[in-house]
């Protein structure tokens, strides 16, 4: 299989079949937290790509040429989070200085997203698939796509049931739950499906 | 100078904590590392005796993608170790080969399967499907003999997979 | 000591999962035999009772504007102990659970606890703390188990009582759905929408109460 249809596989498979909430429950509480409105949902599913991308690369990185090189590894998942951390603050500081229109849409899911265990598990998932350099950073950048798609579509199913009669125990988060449920639901129909 | 200061004590606060928690981790992992060593050294031999019951395994040096390890055993067959992506991550199995290239046996080593679905891969019935398989296998979703384990697509095609790739590899090497 | 009423709040009307809304991820990721619920359950009680005592203990240490990073160091050193202990004597716990060990670093539960209990209250009061939410948290998990077994492979005690557990339905009958991904979503769905209607009637009872005072 040459590279570029296995970038290809593994993209398909991070946003689609594998997805990361739907699928692999890895970023429930930001999705249930910031989904009550469209634009909100977009900017958290950008600032995500975004962290998981780069957190991707750190990681695989400070993996690859600290741990693994200094027989380390049972330190990864405390430096790991710590380079989250870091890396979370570090976009915070330099979108603050650099790109203040960039910040002022982001800006208030960065801190957020240090303690959304997509991240965290993008980072450890790569390690454990044995993914190289590429494949990590593709599949970090692909799962965020995949975030981002999932709370999307899932924000617009949310406005309507903010207005809409249910059973007052249903109210809020449950009905929430099972709407979300259902979103799963329709993309269970993508784990049968293979391309190559 | 205060604002100095206050950084400095962060910063050493920081390091502090950090220093006293790496220290006591390698306490523990210095404890329970041999443990976990010999833990799967006895996994993976259990394995190999398991597809493929043999006196002693000579190491074959020739490298494949998707390969980990791969052995001779001392009646003609091989043994391969195979790793391949599942659903929650890396499925690590033994293949075992005989010497008239027919699959002799599986044996799922570790893996990080949804339980009660993909972990299924590690039954027996879902295995033996594999044993005598000499050309490529594949799922019945894919037009092939092997019954995809309910709910568990992707897992059953990773370790067809890993099947396929064990034959190959011993196709290559012998 | 009011142990009781701190029991009370981890188990229903303050309960970690089904009112805080904390660690859904891992609540509907592993809840598909009972083994992995137990299991899981009584690592993050664990952990919490640590990272709480811990935490309150350096409480007025640590300066606040690290104390997030500090506290993240703190259960992450926590977290990779019990990974590595699992590893070395329950390896079935620690395969079956796979990477979610790891994660609960990131689990809203123990950063939360940390932050709105333990860094204002002393050390015992927190460990209680730790104790009685991770009992809650148990509890949540092993509802869900149950139910999603019970319901999804017909079975119940998978693990725990043998390696296929006592089945309860004949194989032809349960409904696979349920242990996949949707059933996670629907059953905490329903079991919070449960734990609302409780915790709503406990509160007009005690309404009622008032009233009559």
């Amino acid at each position: 299989m040459s590279t570029f249809v296995l970038l290809f596989t593994i993209s398909l498979n991070a946003i689609l079949a594998e997805n990361f909430i739907l699928v692999k429950f890895l970023g429930i509480c930001p999705f249930m937290g910031v989904s009550k409105k469209t634009d909100t949902a977009l900017g958290m599913g950008l600032a995500v790509i975004f962290v998981m991308g780069l957190a991707s690369a750190a990681t695989w990185l400070v993996n690859e040429y600290l741990l693994v090189a200094l027989d380390l590894e049972f330190m990864q998942t405390v430096v790991f989070i710590l380079v989250i951390a870091a890396l979370v603050q570090f976009v915070e500081m330099f979108l603050q200085k650099a790109l203040p229109a960039l910040y002022q849409a982001l800006g208030i899911y960065l801190p957020l997203i240090t303690t959304n265990c997509a991240v965290l598990g993008v980072a450890l998932l790569n390690i454990q698939n044995g993914y190289t350099f590429i494949e990590s950073v593709i599949y970090g950048v692909t799962g965020g796509v995949g975030f981002t798609l999932a709370i999307v579509l899932f924000s617009s199913v949310r406005q309507r049931l903010e207005d809409c009669d249910c059973p007052k125990a249903f109210k809020g988060y449950p009905l929430a739950l099972i709407a979300a449920g259902l979103l799963a639901l329709s993309f269970m129909g993508f784990s049968g499906f293979k391309v190559f | 100078m205060k604002d100095f200061k206050y950084i400095l004590r962060l910063t050493l606060t920081l390091l502090l904590i950090t220093a006293v928690v790496a220290g006591l981790l390698g306490l523990v992992n210095g404890l329970t590392e041999d443990r976990i060593d010999a833990l799967k050294r006895e996994k993976a031999e259990q394995a190999m005796q398991e597809v493929l019951p043999a006196h002693r395994y000579d190491v074959i040096d020739f490298r494949m993608d998707g390969v980990t390890e791969a052995y001779r055993a001392d009646n003609g067959g091989y043994v391969v170790r195979v790793s391949e992506n599942g659903f929650g991550g890396e499925i690590d199995m033994m293949v075992g080969v005989s010497l008239d290239g027919k699959v002799c046996g599986v044996s799922i080593i570790s893996h990080s399967e949804t339980a009660s679905l993909g972990a299924n891969c590690v039954r027996e019935d879902f295995r033996a499907q594999y044993v005598g398989a000499d050309g490529e296998v594949k799922v019945n979703k894919d037009g092939g003999t092997i019954d995809a384990l309910t709910g568990a697509t992707v897992t059953s095609r990773a370790v067809t997979k890993g099947v396929n790739l064990a034959l190959a590899f011993v196709k290559e090497v012998g | 000591m009011n142990f009781k009423k701190q029991l009370k709040e981890g188990l229903l009307t303050n309960n970690p999962v089904l009112s805080q809304l904390l660690g859904m991820c891992s609540t509907m990721a592993i809840t598909t035999t009972l083994f992995n619920g137990i299991g899981m359950g009584l690592s993050v009680t664990i952990i919490l009772i640590c990272s709480n005592v811990v935490i309150s203990a350096l409480r007025k240490l640590i300066p606040d504007k690290i104390r997030i990073a500090a506290y993240i160091v703190v259960i992450a050193g926590f977290v990779t102990m019990v990974d590595l202990l699992l590893k070395a004597y329950l390896p079935a716990l620690s395969d079956s659970l796979g990477v979610f060990i790891p994660l609960i670093v990131v689990n809203c539960i123990i950063l939360g606890r940390a932050e709105a209990f333990a860094s204002k209250h002393g050390v015992l009061a927190s460990a209680v703390d730790g104790l009685t939410q991770g009992i809650g948290y148990t509890a949540a998990l092993v509802v869900m188990c149950i139910i999603r077994e019970f319901l999804g492979s017909g079975t119940f005690g998978k693990g725990v009582l043998g390696a296929d557990g006592v089945r309860i339905l004949p194989a032809q009958y349960p409904a696979l759905l349920v242990i996949l991904p949707v059933g996670g979503f629907l059953t905490l769905g329903c079991l919070i929408a449960l734990t609302q209607w409780i915790n709503r009637k406990l509160a007009e009872k005690e309404k009622e109460k008032e009233a009559v005072q």
